[in-house]
């Protein structure tokens, strides 16, 4: 294979194994509406954590607010389509747009606090969202929410929403996969890592990790336009503050520094919510999970395995022996 | 002024419990330099298991299963030390976890009809004003637990070694003090005082399954306000944050109520005023 191509393959694993995942699962599941049903919430969520990915991930920031950007997204595409016609390709852009340009002005409002307090502020930020779409009158809906919310004309049916779901999460971790390789991408982790270094290095860290942020709220905009056009409906809860949580968790448990991490970590979780019965079951479990792999794998799952897989590569390599004093 | 006075003493005493729950904050931080964010939790599963059991010998297994889950949570913090993952980020993301799985536990015993039960009954007039006889206890609790908890921290050998421990962890493990005993105390303690707020609320406010997440923000605010300094400065926010949410309450739409204290907590936050410090500079 031509180098190029095994260089292309080598920083894409991740996405074309979510190809080939999505092919597998589209050819066993193509006429079971139920199946392409989860499919297609769980695309709508592993953007979302792609989303925290790539803000906590990448630059080392705790972001609780996912949820509140993805429901302002969803509820710009929403009001958009059903008070002003406007077709849902143009109110993209809005759904995008409006939850970037907010998180990018949070993050310069709160982004020089310590990471504890930035993350409660953001937890904060996002409760008050819920509240204001709550209390947003005929604006938003109130308590009611908004229906009518047209479809997408272009995913006419369950298979093709699956399709185009995946198809924008693929697209997403491409990106992303790119974006890590790139100078940008090294900035960020380096903020990560080190922002007083990455200062030292000429890099403008406010500016940066409120770029970065807004990219990071203007990805949650994109889940929620892509949640309100497959639900037709919204309501203030249906995009809650504690789903931030649950998303924070879905990336904790994969592995945060992993973009992988995030695909994975919210395919598993959505596979044992499913697998469990009932809601205190699922709260039970995510809750145990979480704890477990916090303790045993900080790292996340992906994390594990790449050490495992280190640990065997160092075994594996040939033990050179040291040189005796004749031979030196 | 007669709307006023009512709101002013009623914020105070909601805040009064809200001091309960904030005091457990300002330990933890102050021990650990992180958050139980579970801290709600331990007070709504302690509500629901004083609701379940019901009476006298419902408070005591109330107290004692939220005094088990501020176990549990130190037992965590105990765990992510023991393995080197004490970063503080990490010890509030498995808090969640724990709140979750509390909330869970609660939804699955309780279920979702809201968790409350009759205390004292009586009322009493001040200036014109019905104060209810539980409220007051409640805000006698809280007091009686600041200046418990004071009088331990400023002049215990306990007290003295949890302070060491705040003010340098490296320190009070070289003078031979067993920190990370400290440090789960501090936890559970916390927790037990949060166990107690929710027997509390139990009987007089009242809460549901969800309330936990609530609880443990308006703690936060609550602890943030005058500075994660000690239980006086923490209690003394939860009165001021009390008082807000009252007088919000009461003179405007339930809608903007309900944001105002958040708002509170976020302006408090993003002034930098909270001294939640991580180490990041």
């Amino acid at each position: 294979m031509p180098e190029v191509l095994q260089r292309l393959a080598a920083r894409q694993t991740t996405a074309l194994l979510l190809i080939l995942g999505v092919a597998v699962y589209t050819v066993f599941f193509a006429a079971v509406p139920a199946r392409l049903d989860l499919s297609i919430s769980t695309a709508v969520y592993a953007l979302l954590a792609l989303s925290v990915a790539l803000i906590y991930g990448q630059a080392g920031v705790l972001s609780v607010a996912q949820a509140g950007f993805a429901a302002v997204g969803a509820y710009a595409t929403a009001i958009l389509t059903t008070r002003w016609d406007i077709p849902p390709l143009i109110s993209l852009f809005a759904a995008i747009l409006l939850p970037a340009l907010l998180g990018f002005l949070l993050s310069r409002v709160v982004g020089s606090l310590s990471h504890l307090s930035l993350a409660v502020a953001t937890l904060v930020f996002g409760e008050i969202v819920t509240i204001v779409l709550r209390e947003g009158g005929t604006l938003t809906g109130g308590y009611v929410g908004l229906s009518g919310i047209p479809g997408l004309a272009f995913a006419p049916d369950l298979l093709a929403y699956h399709l185009l779901a995946w198809g924008v999460v693929i697209v997403v971790v491409i990106l992303c996969s790119n974006l890590i390789t790139t100078t940008r991408g090294r900035a960020y982790q380096t903020i990560g890592h080190d922002p007083l270094r990455a200062e030292a290095d000429g890099i403008n860290v406010p500016k940066s990790t409120a770029l970065l942020f807004g990219c990071s709220a203007g990805l949650a905009g994109l889940a929620g336009w892509l949640y309100a056009h497959y639900m037709t409906f919204l309501a203030p809860e249906s995009l809650p503050a504690s789903l931030s949580i649950t998303v924070v968790l879905m990336v904790v448990v994969g592995g945060r520094r992993h973009i992988a991490g995030a695909i994975v970590g919210t395919i598993l979780l959505v596979a044992l919510q499913n697998a469990m019965p009932t809601e205190e079951s699922q709260g039970l479990l995510y809750g145990a999970v979480l704890v477990l792999v916090l303790i045993a794998a900080p790292d996340g799952l992906v994390g594990l395995v790449n050490w495992w897989r280190d640990r065997r590569r160092r075994a594996a390599r040939p033990i050179i022996p040291e040189p005796t004093a004749q031979e030196v | 002024m007669i709307n006023l006075l009512e709101f002013v003493i009623g914020g105070l005493l909601l805040g009064g419990v809200y001091g309960l729950i904030a005091l457990p904050i300002s330990m933890v931080h102050s021990t650990t330099h992180s958050l139980d964010a579970a801290v709600g939790g331990h007070a709504v599963v302690a509500a629901a298991t004083a609701a379940g059991v019901g009476g006298v010998a419902g408070i005591a297994a109330g107290v004692g299963v939220g005094a088990l889950s501020a176990a549990v949570a130190g037992l965590i913090y105990l765990g992510l030390r023991y393995t080197g993952h004490s970063d503080p980020i990490t010890f509030v993301l498995a808090t969640f976890g724990l709140a979750m799985a509390l909330q869970a536990a609660v939804l699955m015993l309780h279920g979702r009809d809201p968790i409350t039960a009759h205390g004292f009954s009586g009322t009493f007039q001040f200036s014109g004003i019905l104060v209810r006889y539980q409220s007051l206890l409640n805000l006698t609790v809280g007091i009686i637990a600041v200046v418990a908890l004071t009088f331990v921290l400023q002049h215990s050998s306990a007290g003295r070694s949890l302070r060491a421990c705040a003010d340098n962890v490296v320190g009070a493990q070289l003078a031979g003090l067993r920190v990370a005993l400290l440090q789960f105390l501090a936890i559970f303690v916390g927790g037990l005082l949060a166990a107690v707020a929710g027997v509390l609320l139990l009987y007089s406010a009242g809460l549901t399954y969800m309330s936990g997440l609530h609880l443990t923000l308006a703690a936060i605010g609550a602890a943030v306000l005058f500075g994660l300094r000690g239980p006086v400065h923490g209690f003394a926010g939860a009165l001021l944050f009390g008082l807000v949410e009252a007088l919000v309450y009461g003179y405007t739409s339930s809608g903007v109520a309900a944001t105002i204290p958040l708002l509170f907590i976020f302006v408090v936050l993003a002034l930098g005023r909270s001294t939640i410090e991580t180490g990041r500079p």
